[in-house]
Parts: C-alpha cells; structure tokens; sequence
C-alpha cells in the first residue's frame, strides 16, 4: 500500500468516525409535544444551558397574543421558529433567535386570505369551535404542533384544531408548511361537531408516514364521549381506513383521550384514556362497555389499534372521575421499556411495553377485563385495581420527563392518601424524582416540596430540570414561576427529606422503613405572567414557554 | 491499471465495512421491547361494588350504604355512607343525625347559610341533626363519606 493510499484510507476511516459520532448530536430541535414522540421531554442537545449557566436565567423576549388568547398547548422549535396555537383559534410561528426575534413570522389562518384559494380553502375566520366547546381544551387551538418532513414535498407543522368552515368547527388536523404557513392540507373531519367530541389537548404522534391523534369531549364531561384515536395519512391527510380505536364498546361512552399517543420504539402507540360515565348519569350510563378501555394505559398495534395490553387500575365500578389527563411517557431504559403516566388520582404506574401480544394477567383482571399488572406503581400498591370510593379527580394532570432512568414528575408521593385533617393540597405541591427502575424501596431519589403553586409540567436538559407552576382551568394572568432545579446528581441538595413527607427526617424516617433524600436546589425562579399548562420546551440554549395568561416567552442566560 | 485502482477501491469499500460492522456490533443486541415475566402477585379480591340509589327527594343525587358498625356500650351505631355529588347539581341532603363528613375524591364547596367553604380530598367536617349544608361539586363529580351516629344498635 503506498504512502497516498495509505493517507487516503487513514482519511476515509476519520470521516466515517466523525459522521458516526456525529450523526442527530446537533440536533436541538423541539419536535413535538414531549420533544418527541417518546414524550421523554427531554432536550440531549443542549450545550448551553446547564447548573452553571442557568442561574442567570431570565426573559430575552415574551410575545404577548394579539388580543389575548390563551396559550394552553406547548410550544415546538424548529428552523428558528417557535411554533404554538391558541385557544383563540390562531396559529403562531415566531421567530426564536435574530433580529427578529420575539416577532411573527407567519400566522395561521392569515391576516389576508389567499388569492387563489389554497388546497385547505383557506379564510381569515379563527380556528374555533362556534358553540358548545367547554374548559382551557377550547374553543380554539389546545392542541400541540409536531414537526413532520416529508409532508407532500414540505416540511409540515401539524396541530389538531376546529375549522370555521365547517359545520361551525368540525375537529381536523391541519398540515402546515413550516416555513411559510401556507396550508398544505386539512384532514378529513375527527371530531365532527354533530356529535359530543373535539381534538383537546391531544397532540399529534408522528410515525409510519401517519400522524396519530385523540379525541375528547366538546364540553367536558357533559355529555361525555367516546374517546377514539385515528391514525391519518401525512401525504395528503386522508385517514387510514385499517386503523380504528374506540375506548368503548357498546353504547355507554366514556375514554376520552385528554392526551397525546407516545410511539414505543417497535413503533407501536401508547395512549391514556379518561373517565366512563358509571357515576356521572346520562344516556346508557348505568351499562358497563364492553370492551371497557376508559381510565387506562394502552398498547395499540400501529398497523391497525388492537389492543395489545390494558392497565386500568381503577375498576370501573369506582370510577370517580381518576382520569388519564397525562400523556404516555414511552421508551427504553436501562431495565427494559417502559410506558409511564400518572393519573388523576396521583398514582404513577410504570409498565413494561413488551413485544408481541395481548398481554393480561389475572392478578390484575376482573370480571369483563382482561387487564395487564403494571411494573410499578407510585405509590406502591399491593393490589390492582383499586376498589374503593378515594380515586377521583385531583388535579394530578401533568406528565413527567425522564432522563435515563430518573423520572421527574408531579405525583402523590408515598403520603397521597391524606392523613386526617390534611388536604391533598400538601401534596400536589411538590416534585418527584424517582428512579424507574430501582425498587419500591429505592424508588424515591429525591423531593422538591412545598411549592407555592402546583407543580406543572417538566423538562430535562444537562441535569437541569424545567418546571412549571399552573393551576387547572386558569386563563387568567395572575403571575406563575419557571423554576430551573439541579438534579441532585449535579449539585448537591439543599437539604434533606423524608420519603414519606409526613415523617420528620432523621431516626424516626429511617426506622419507619423510609429513606431521608434530598431537596434539591432551585438554582433560578422566573416569575411569568399566567398559569404554565404545557411543557417547557429547550433548544438552542433557550427555554420557551406558553402561559394561559397568554404569553410566550423565551428565557435564556 | 485497471485491476490496481479496482484493487484499492474494494480495500476501501472492506475497510469501510469493517468500520461500520465495528461499530454496529452491539447496537443490534439490545432487545428494542423486553418481555420479562409476568410479575407474581397476588389477585385483588373482588368486592362487592357499591350499590348506589337515589337520595329521596334530593335531586340526582346518590347514596350507598357501605356499613353498619354497633356501639353497644353508647347504645348506639355508625352508618358508613358513600354520597355521591355531581357537576352543576347541588344537593342539600337532609342531617337526620350528627356526625362526621370527609371529601373522599373531587372537589366540593359547602354551603351553610352565608358561608362557603371550599373542601379539598381529605378535608373533614362536622354535621349536627338539622343541619342544612348544601353541598357542591366543583369538578365534575365528588365522593363525600359521611359517617353518622345513630340511636340504637340495629
């Protein structure tokens, strides 16, 4: 081999190491509702921001919405954008970083209609449901953009939300292009407003060429729906016909999907699902469904929504309103892979996503379902499901972000049942970490407690964990926080905790059979104006965040 | 000429195989959705489900009777009832004993006269006989666990 060749190939070799230690380790995008459909809500690319630089952080623009307009739904960072709708039924793109930062880039629908119409038949009127829509899920956009390629030649911003032009809102999923808005399509008609659902909350999943996507109802509960997910094609947004799922069968409805499917890494589809109507009265209420899905975890087969696992852990003859309101976290950690979420209750139930199905076990089954156990439960439980009169709505509507095996999520704790003459308020106040695959002993890593505010939604960058504080239902502009916490691995805690909050730490912790962990620190405290509903997202050594008060603003060092 | 540059082109096209197999290898090991055995536990005995029956002449709402625990020593007994208070639907169920209430799942104001209390899960409060309290669900549905004292052991 002579000297050139041997130099060539030396060449050769170091371009193949720098393309594969280089290739995705740039990117510092913010996909979709969670980062991406893994919905970890975790930013792995952020060189930025971390313990250090964090604690200068502080607002470097905040767009305020043009006469007002709630924001409840989270905001995406693609191509220097950021990406967020509002319940005022506009679409915004906003410039993240330049010159221009803070200001709009485009703006759906337009000031001004195309001329010639475009493929969506596009107007000026507002993306809003004209009448019967209920809660910070409506009237307009609460739903989450994604960022697809290939998108019939584009790249597309994708969000659920009504459309004027028909039948007063019916429920589509809108396909934008990313760069200049101008609609790409409209999908076929989800959510039509003749009948009692809307897309919600529910954020688009991206995979297989289709975008994933869930119903809830149009003023909730009254009257409540049939939660179903549909599975629509990203080249021209027609929907798969071989895809269907319905929460219910039968003709008692219920299982509204409040949240957004998360893809495990087969690229099957987890969604939660809401509340039956056992105990709320109305039409066939009083029947049980069969199949019953509602207030559970699910494993749907992507080619078609089979059922390949059910996690209900409250029966549904005690369905007190625990709803799902949070989405599915799903993906590998060092123990395997794991589907996670919490319910309204305040139970956090980890389960195994496992190959291949349907999955049950008895021990968790009981007349009518076929349920399957899962990994874990926080607080841990004995036995599943739960048959008693303690699970209903408290507020416990916020999903996690994971971190390798570490879990940052406002749950119950191992105090959630309330001691006498305590509320509940003591403890949706505060912050878990938990390692998800450690045992019922070591799962506790450490607590944030004692909050001003109820502790929101979360995301993770270089240990350094985003919160949001927000109050359920609240559009108003009272003043919330983003707090910025140092994971306990980064800096060392503030000081120490019992396990169980209740119990002083100490001797008495220990000798209960729980552990002192620690608090950790709050390394900065920006005051923003309106509750924080949606996840923080991280990109490019900024943090963005939407407020119901109906600001976005970008934070940074 | 031919032959020597085909020569260095499969030595390259080789080594750029090995590289990326080296580097492949293990990757392709790690089990994408692990199936680990069912986790042994023991089923959850099936209760009964509570039967839920219209409050006489309060509206829509609805009581089960979990319970009857007798004191003999008071010459009296505790009723354990389950309430249930729907949105929108503010009942006002009349206290024909004294005892205890606790907000057991949802969110509930009280009302007695001119005052209103907002009730968080796990609050608790006192009920007198005649007392009129009228209760409100905040969310969509509230479970209230009234315990009563109640003359007589039966």
């Amino acid at each position: 081999m002579s000297l050139p060749e041997t130099r060539s190939n030396a060449m050769l070799v170091a371009l193949v190491l720098i393309c594969i230690s280089s290739c995705g380790c740039a990117d510092t995008t913010w996909r979709e509702y969670g980062h991406d459909s893994t919905q970890f809500s975790r930013q792995a690319n952020e060189s930025v921001l971390n313990a250090s630089t964090v604690s200068t952080l502080h607002v470097i623009w905040d767009f305020s919405v043009p006469g007002g307009g709630a924001l409840t739904a989270s905001p995406s960072v693609y191509d220097n954008t950021v990406y967020v709708g509002s319940l005022n039924g506009h679409f915004y793109a906003i410039y993240a970083s330049g010159v221009n930062q803070g200001q709009i880039r485009w703006q759906y629908p337009p000031t001004v209609a195309p001329n010639p119409p475009d493929a969506c038949g596009t107007t000026t009127a507002a993306l809003l449901v004209a009448v019967g829509s209920g809660n910070p899920s409506g009237p307009g956009i609460a739903s989450s953009a994604a960022i697809a390629n290939s998108v019939a030649g584009h790249t597309a911003v994708i969000f659920g939300a009504p459309d004027p032009s028909s039948n007063g809102g019916d429920g589509r999923l809108w396909a934008l292009d990313e760069a200049t808005g101008q609609c790409i399509w409209k999908s076929a008609v989800i959510a039509p407003t003749t009948g009692t659902s809307k897309i919600g909350y529910s954020s688009p999943a991206i995979a297989h060429g289709r975008a994933y996507v869930g119903v809830s109802a149009k003023r909730p509960d009254a009257p409540i729906t049939v939660g179903k997910v549909f599975a629509i094609d990203l080249s021209n947004g027609t929907l798969d016909p071989a895809f269907s799922f319905s929460a219910v069968g039968g003709l008692a409805p219920g299982g509204g999907i409040w949240s957004s499917p998360a893809i495990t890494p087969s690229g099957n589809v987890v969604v939660t699902t809401g509340n039956s109507c056992i105990h709320e009265g109305g039409p066939n209420c009083n029947v049980i469904p069969s199949p019953d899905y509602t207030n559970s975890i699910l494993k749907l087969d992507w080619h078609n929504g089979n059922v390949l696992w059910q996690v209900q852990p409250v029966a549904i003859q005690h369905d007190f309103d625990p709803d799902f309101a949070a989405s599915p976290i799903a993906g590998q950690v060092s123990c395997g892979s794991l589907a996670i979420s919490v319910q309204k209750d305040g139970y956090v139930h980890a389960v195994d996503i496992k190959t291949g199905g349907p999955f049950s076990n008895p021990a968790c089954s009981y007349a009518g379902h076929s349920l399957e156990c899962p990994r874990w439960s926080f607080p841990p439980v004995a036995n599943l499901p739960f048959q008693d009169d303690g699970h209903g709505d408290s507020d416990f509507k916020r999903q996690g972000a994971l971190d390798g095996d570490h879990l940052f999520i406002a749950g119950g704790g191992l105090d959630l049942e309330p001691p006498p003459g305590h509320t509940e308020q003591a403890v949706f106040n505060r912050l878990h970490s938990l390692n998800v695959c450690a045992s019922d002993a070591d799962r506790v890593r450490w607590i944030l407690p004692n909050l001003a505010q109820n502790a929101g939604g979360v995301s993770v960058a270089n240990g350094v964990i985003y919160l949001g504080t927000w109050s359920p239902f609240d559009t108003s502009t009272l003043p919330h926080h983003l707090l910025a916490i140092a994971d306990t691995d980064i800096l060392p805690p503030a000081s120490f905790i019992c396990s169980y909050p209740a119990l002083p730490t100490g001797f008495l912790c220990s000798s209960a059979g729980f552990k002192n962990v620690g608090v950790p620190v709050i390394v900065k405290d920006v005051t923003l104006t309106g509750s924080i509903q949606g996840i923080p997202a991280i990109s490019n050594g900024r943090v963005y965040v939407a407020t119901a008060g109906g600001h976005l603003y970008a934070l940074g060092k | 000429m031919t032959i020597i540059l085909c020569n260095s082109i499969w030595k390259r096209v080789f080594l750029l195989a090995g590289v990326i197999s080296f580097f492949g290898v293990g990757c392709k090991e790690k089990e994408l959705e692990p199936t680990p055995p069912e986790p042994a536990r023991s089923p959850a005995a099936t209760r009964p489900a509570p039967q839920f029956e219209p409050i006489t002449g309060v509206g829509e709402a609805q009581e089960a009777h979990l319970a009857t625990y007798p004191l003999p020593q008071l010459h009296s007994r505790l009723e354990i009832v389950t309430i249930i208070v729907q949105a929108g639907k503010p009942i006002t169920p009349p206290m024909k004993y004294e005892g205890l209430m606790e907000l057991r799942a949802g969110s509930l104001a009280t009302v007695t006269e001119n005052n209103r209390q907002t009730r968080h899960r796990g609050d608790m409060w006192q009920v007198a006989k005649g007392d009129r309290i009228t209760l409100q669900a905040s969310g969509e549905l509230a479970v209230v666990r009234a315990i009563y004292l109640l003359p007589g052991e039966k």
